[in-house]
């Protein structure tokens, strides 16, 4: 029996979620076009949010499921495992816990998530605004923020109602909440590498927000930076998932092809490289269960452990995928390919909630030495 | 191979005289294409070709009875390396580099009267159809078969990979006329109209996002006798003659030589506004790393070149040069890929615009980088090297 990998979070959720992403991919593989991408991207939304997925972390006395994060875990790695192109992780792990910031003001739009009615995406200034190009800058004028610049590569649900921004202006977290047509801003929509719908807001020169502001102060400031953290920490699950998957596919691939009359995986040095790839999935995946073990405990939130995680998986999925591309040869190239979308999945990581640059300014702005305790 | 009159050449004044061509000659939109790692199609390929042509500079690897320059190894090297130096489009290479040796080596005279010409003035563009679905790394296992019918032979099959087969007019391919006791045996040579009945060329897509190869499909296409190269079943042979011909294209290190200049110059344009942070500075030093490499195997290609015109034995460096050169082109991808990927990696293809280097700036070094991960695919593995370099250096 050659290797399958293990779930992390095993159980319904991740079996659902699997099997559905699985369906899509296969679907949305085929489909060269973004419009077509885009359609097909709308129905597989349409059809989670009838399984309640949005609604898994909102908590119960606003309409949902009252999960935690264990859950929306689950439901990433299972569609990780087919490189799902859909923003899981951003719109119903992240989104919420930067709602939860918002306290009584960000009731009725959880509310609208849970029931199927709101469709979020939730830019977060640190992470989605670059500093080159134009990045955003914020000002009071008055009571009333004012936007210059803009933010990009926010992950963005299909035919989104709303964009949720947290940023700071002046010093002070400030939560906005924009209608995904608010003229005042000018919307962008792209696919990420591996297929991800995104949105990129500009505000141009300068733009007042009048009526966006959903909350502000200390409560928001601490729920953007837990909504970074969790959106780094469901990265790093989707990567081990990814691997995961790619691992199988690539032993597969290798016990197939025929090349100089035996399969490719009877070649010593094909077999060593996947071995180490097998060391590789075999750290980060017991990383990335012992961060959940530790979410899982409130008293025990591991914001070092996380930052540390997320410093060092960017670049190990960059090998990872570069790795399987050349053990797949020309295969490896083409979309056609599960070990290919997956391996495109993996080239993002480095990008999303921070790469290797951002965290490593936050541990060394802790204070932080290489000696102390994680 | 080399002139013996090389002693009496200034190769520096021929430096010179390349680049001023090559500035005031090669029009500023196919050289901001290349700067800007456009995708080059056919047609920017064949129009630099033209105006080569029309300086005599068509062929610098042809002798001169057939239209080439004649030039000595040196001073293909120096062009070569100049033209590349200066953002000038590469030639049509599968014409003039791949097929146009075999052709004047092993073609018949009405071959080479009727294929050459137009290769040199860029009037007819070519694809290589040597790989297939079952046969890569291991090409000889080829099955694509041709059957003699009179003066035809009939063709079936699949070739894959096929690099600008939805451009080109015409493919040489290597097919199976017959199965010996070896499988190396019993493989021909024919050149195939892009255009002729039976044939399908279906894209691939590729993760690049770009169209560059395809499936090529072959039912019962028929081909002329007079287009088959050399005797039929002998075409293994020609692929090796030309590999000794072409044994150092990879000596080639002028593209690596711009990569480095062009990432260098993109990573501090990128970091105008943060020159002190700790990520310009890595890159920085990773560009510098590169460049110590570079200079490396810059020189095993000046060595190599010597070894050829001094008739010295060459040893397996062209697969050492292969190894370097495809891994340093992937480790300046991958320092674009960081300097640029936090600002366009979630903007990879624009909703609404989907043409052909289209999007964000600085994308084309996502599709750069991607489109890079195949340099140590094709053109022989790095995993087939290293088994080239382990025979050779274990003995056995
Ligand atoms: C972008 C691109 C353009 C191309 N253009 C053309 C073209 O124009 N015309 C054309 O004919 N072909 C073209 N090719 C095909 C190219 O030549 C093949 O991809 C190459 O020969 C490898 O074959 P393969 O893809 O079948 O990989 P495989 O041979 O299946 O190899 C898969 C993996 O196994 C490894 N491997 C194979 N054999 C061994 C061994 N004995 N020991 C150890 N490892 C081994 C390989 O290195 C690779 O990592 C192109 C390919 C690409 C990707």
């Amino acid at each position: 029996m050659s290797f399958a990998a293990a779930p992390m979070v095993p159980g319904d959720l991740f079996d659902s979620a699997a099997r559905f992403a699985a369906a899509y991919d296969t679907r949305l593989a085929r489909l060269a076009s973004l419009e077509e991408r885009a359609e097909l991207l709308e129905e597989a939304w349409r059809e989670l949010t009838a399984l309640g997925w949005p609604s898994v972390a909102i908590p119960e006395a606003a309409g949902g499921a009252g999960g935690g994060l264990g859950d929306v875990a689950a439901l990433v790695e299972g569609a990780a495992c087919s490189a799902a192109a859909l923003p899981l992780a951003s719109v119903i792990g992240v989104g919420p816990i930067l709602l939860a910031g918002a306290g009584d003001a960000g009731r009725p739009l959880l509310a609208g998530i849970a029931a199927g009615t709101h469709r979020v995406a939730a830019g977060i200034a640190p992470i989605h605004t670059s500093s080159a190009g134009s990045p955003m800058t914020a000002q009071w004028v008055g009571d009333v923020p004012r936007l210059s610049g803009g933010m990009i590569g926010i992950e963005c649900p299909p035919d989104a109602t709303h964009v949720l921004v947290g940023c700071t202006v002046e010093g002070e977290a400030v939560m906005l909440l924009l209608s995904s047509n608010d003229e005042r801003a000018a919307f962008r929509h792209h696919e990420r590498i591996d297929c991800r719908p995104t949105l990129d807001i500009q505000f141009g020169e300068a733009r007042l927000l009048k009526g966006t502001i959903l909350a502000r102060g200390r409560d928001v400031g601490g729920a953007i930076e837990r909504a970074t953290q969790v959106g780094a920490f469901l990265t790093c699950v989707e990567a081990v998932a990814a691997m995961g998957a790619l691992l199988g596919q690539t032993i597969r691939y290798l016990n197939e092809r025929v090349q100089f009359d035996a399969p490719l995986s009877t070649f010593q040095v094909l077999r060593h490289k996947v071995a180490d790839l097998y060391v590789v999935y075999g750290n980060l995946r017991a990383m990335v269960m012992d961060l959940l073990d530790r979410i899982a405990s409130p008293s025990a939130w591991p914001e070092r452990g996380l930052d540390l995680a997320k410093l060092h998986i960017g670049a190990a999925s960059r090998r990872f995928a570069a790795a399987t591309i050349q053990l797949h040869g020309g295969m490896g190239m083409t979309e056609e390919l599960l070990a290919s979308r997956l391996a495109k999945r993996l080239l993002m990581v480095e990008f999303e909630y921070g790469g290797a640059a951002f965290h490593e300014a936050r541990l060394m702005a802790r204070g932080d030495r290489p000696d102390a305790a994680a | 191979m080399d002139t013996s009159d090389s002693l009496a050449i200034d190769y520096e004044a021929f430096r010179n005289e390349v680049r001023d061509f090559a500035m005031t000659h090669c029009p500023a939109e196919l050289r901001q294409a290349v700067v800007g790692l456009k995708k080059l199609g056919r047609h920017e390929m064949l129009s630099w070709q033209t105006i080569l042509y029309a300086n005599g500079w068509g062929a610098p690897n042809w002798p001169k009875e057939y239209g080439g320059t004649g030039w000595d190894l040196r001073r293909r090297h120096i062009f070569d390396e100049t033209m590349a130096e200066c953002d000038c489009p590469t030639q049509p290479y599968q014409a003039l580099r791949h097929i146009a040796p075999v052709l004047i080596e092993f073609g018949t005279h009405d071959q080479k009267a009727l294929y050459l010409p137009p290769m040199l003035r860029g009037e007819v563009h070519w694809c290589q159809g040597y790989s297939e679905p079952g046969a890569g790394s291991d090409l000889a296992s080829l099955k694509t078969s041709a059957v003699r019918e009179g003066d035809e032979y009939v063709v079936n099959g699949q070739k894959i990979w096929t690099t600008g087969a939805h451009e080109a007019d015409m493919m040489y391919a290597l097919v199976r006329t017959s199965r010996g006791t070896r499988k190396q045996d019993g493989i021909t040579m024919l050149l195939i109209p892009m255009n002729s009945a039976g044939l399908t060329v279906r894209p691939i897509r590729t993760i690049d996002g770009l169209h560059n190869v395809n499936e090529v499909f072959f039912d019962n296409v028929r081909v002329p006798v007079a287009n088959r190269i050399g005797e039929e079943g002998k075409a293994w042979a020609y692929g090796k003659f030309l590999l000794s011909h072409e044994r150092l294209g990879g000596a080639n290190v002028a593209p690596l030589i711009r990569l480095l200049a062009r990432t260098r110059r993109m990573v501090a344009e990128e970091y105008r506004d943060e020159p002190g942070s700790s990520h310009y500075a890595d890159l920085v030093r990773r560009i510098l790393h590169a460049e110590a490499e570079i200079q490396g195997v810059r020189a095993l290609g000046r060595h190599a070149i010597e070894d050829i015109v001094h008739k010295r034995p060459l040893g397996t460096v062209s697969s050492v040069i292969k190894l370097l050169s495809s891994n340093l082109m992937q480790t300046l991808d991958e320092i674009g890929l960081d300097a640029v990927g936090r600002r366009v990696a979630g903007r990879f293809r624009a909703v609404g615009d989907e043409r052909t280097n289209a999007g964000e700036q600085g994308v084309e070094w996502l599709h750069n980088f991607l489109h890079g991960r195949a340099r140590t695919i094709y053109g022989g593995s790095s995993e087939v090297q290293k088994n080239l370099l382990a025979k050779s250096l274990f003995g056995a």
